[in-house]
């Protein structure tokens, strides 16, 4: 539960990961079941629409100025998001 | 309006003796009036902001109100961004988030003269099937305020369901049209993916989202789908349009082969919204359609696999709410939101791709495959949208499990990708039961033809909530 909870980068107290582990084992075992289904021969389906690239001429197209993209964020410097480090101390 | 003009315009309406206010008026009707100088835009919008305001104190219908004074007013489901009017998706990470930018949707709508009343509330990032799960309180039923409206468009079904609206959009990625319009006994279509460009929707599962209309009639959903539909160029997926002809839908349905999925109609299903579904079959059958038992023998592994593509494709989509370039801080997501993207990070994590998202994708398939095989033998699919009325607010809300397994009949659509619609059947316990039609891909023609005639014939449109707004 952890180290799901670092993959999906949401923070959890202990109590939480044990609630939240027992919810998620139940619904875990609820979609065992497609282990019963026989996919021998099927594709997968990623799509329900057949489409591949999809292609526009390479002209530029209005967008965003970068005042606008800028607005929501948290913390602006020099037009530019700030983020985290990136420090090889992090896990 | 004096007093002449009036009766002379509800004469025109059919309606000579029914004192019939602007907000309870259908989209076509209100069209039509405009057209013929009935009434004006403003009295058009006042009348409607008014009584939005007043009702959404008990409903909580909307998470924001604008003050419109022209356009058709309509609700927009708050997972759909509007430029500078506050955009939450039903969530505290977004509380304080203005769009630079409004969906294809919305300005799509607003080239048709429509305006934007309100944004709705709904389950957190369109994850819910109550609107038990917003940031923002729980929406109500307005035909019984201590039940759930469903969800997770629960807002804007609401909204069009008390009239508070002319009519709204909703979000369908598991149901979350067709299953609140069923429970608050209004229209709801979820269209064929890949017909309404989702560029602006708020992503939560990337190949199974659809925006659809949540309408007082099935004309109206038609009308509001033609206006809505179409590629943008930026949407890949999006690739054709919808031309709503009033003629083709009133075309009668003698001959049009139904087709009733016998898993859909046994266990599980309450007994009331049952016999609701099969009066409603009984209707179709005196309308000269001819009913015919098809099988979809995968219908039994469709929540499974939705639950770990939908969830898979969620974990990877909010992954950009990373507090940096919008919104807050990731645990301002509640509680259901973390448990989906858990699920689906786990889905798609090394050692477990293939057993739990490759499997629900090859499971996938064969729910494709099933309907292509049925609509050899039928034209349309007819049966139960939810397999009960709308529950008590806060008796599924410990058990998500519970809660999942009413999707059973609304997400195999969307694993398909085929449209489906939702039209007002009935009621059971003095509760809406919607009955679902789903088609072929691209058979949005003839799902609203079958479903207008369905309509037309059992009348359940002509009931409204009781609700009272004081002059």
């Amino acid at each position: 539960m952890a180290k799901l909870s670092r993959l999906s980068q949401l923070p959890l107290t202990s109590k939480e990961e044990d609630a939240y582990a027992a919810q998620v084992e139940e619904i875990l075992e609820y979609v065992e079941q497609l282990s019963k289904v026989d996919t021998s021969g099927v594709e997968p389906t990623f799509s329900p629409i057949d489409l591949k690239n999809v292609t526009r001429p390479d002209e530029p197209q209005a967008g965003l100025s970068q005042e606008e993209a800028l607005k929501d964020a948290r913390e602006v410097k020099n037009g530019l998001f700030v983020v985290k480090t990136i420090s090889s101390k992090s896990s | 309006m004096r007093t002449g003009i009036r009766q002379r315009f509800l004469a025109t309406l059919g309606m000579t003796h029914k004192n019939m206010e602007i907000t309870e008026l259908t989209l076509t009707q209100i069209l039509k009036a405009l057209e013929e100088k009935e009434f004006s835009e403003e009295e058009l919008n006042s009348a409607y902001v008014k009584r939005a305001q007043v009702l959404n104190a008990g409903l909580n219908a909307y998470v924001t109100v604008l003050e419109p004074y022209e356009g058709i007013p309509a609700a927009i489901k708050d997972v759909i961004v509007t430029k500078d009017v506050k955009t939450t998706a039903g969530s505290k990470i977004l509380e304080n988030f203005l769009p630079p930018y409004s969906a294809t949707v919305i300005d799509k709508l607003e080239s048709h003269n429509v305006s934007v009343l309100g944004k709705t509330n709904c389950d957190e990032f369109a994850m819910g099937s109550s609107g038990e799960n917003s940031a923002y309180g729980v929406t109500h039923n307005p035909w019984d305020t201590g039940k759930v409206p469903g969800g997770s468009s629960s807002g804007s079904a609401a909204a069009v369901s008390g009239d508070m609206c002319v009519f709204a959009l909703g979000s369908d990625t598991g149901g979350s049209i067709r299953q609140p319009a069923s429970f608050c006994g209004v229209v709801g279509l979820k269209p064929t993916y890949g017909l309404i460009s989702r560029y602006g929707l708020i992503a939560y599962a990337s190949s199974l989202d659809c925006v659809g209309p949540i309408a007082k009639s099935v004309e109206d959903a038609g009308q509001v789908l033609e206006w809505i539909s179409g590629p943008d160029g930026k949407d890949s997926n999006c690739s054709k349009s919808f031309t709503f002809s009033r003629e083709k839908i009133k075309d009668g349905i003698k001959g049009l082969r139904v087709g009733v999925p016998k898993e859909y109609l046994g266990e599980g299903l309450e007994e009331g919204v049952k016999e609701t579904i099969k009066s409603a079959l009984s209707k179709l059958e005196s309308l000269g359609a001819e009913l015919i038992y098809v099988d979809l023998p995968h219908s039994e592994y469709a929540i499974a696999a939705y639950y770990i593509i939908a969830t898979s494709e969620a974990s990877s989509n909010l992954a950009r709410l990373d507090g940096i370039r919008f919104g807050g801080n990731r645990d301002l997501f509640g509680a259901e939101v973390k448990r989906r993207i858990m699920l689906g990070t786990f889905s798609l994590s090394v050692g477990y791709y293939d057993d739990y998202f490759a499997r629900a994708a090859k499971v996938r398939t064969l729910i494709i495959k099933d309907f292509e095989k049925a609509f050899k033998k039928c034209d349309i699919i007819a049966g139960p949208v939810s397999p009960t009325v709308a529950w008590n607010i806060g008796a599924k809300v410990n058990d998500p499990l519970a809660m999942y397994l009413s999707d059973i009949y609304t997400v195999p659509a969307n694993l398909a990708g085929i449209p489906g619609i939702s039209v007002p059947a009935g009621f059971s316990d003095g509760l809406p039961v919607g009955l679902q039609f789903l088609g072929p891909k691209w058979s949005e023609e003839k799902l609203l033809q079958v479903a207008y005639n369905y309509e037309q014939s059992a009348e359940w449109n002509k009931q409204k909530p009781n609700l009272t707004v004081s002059p």
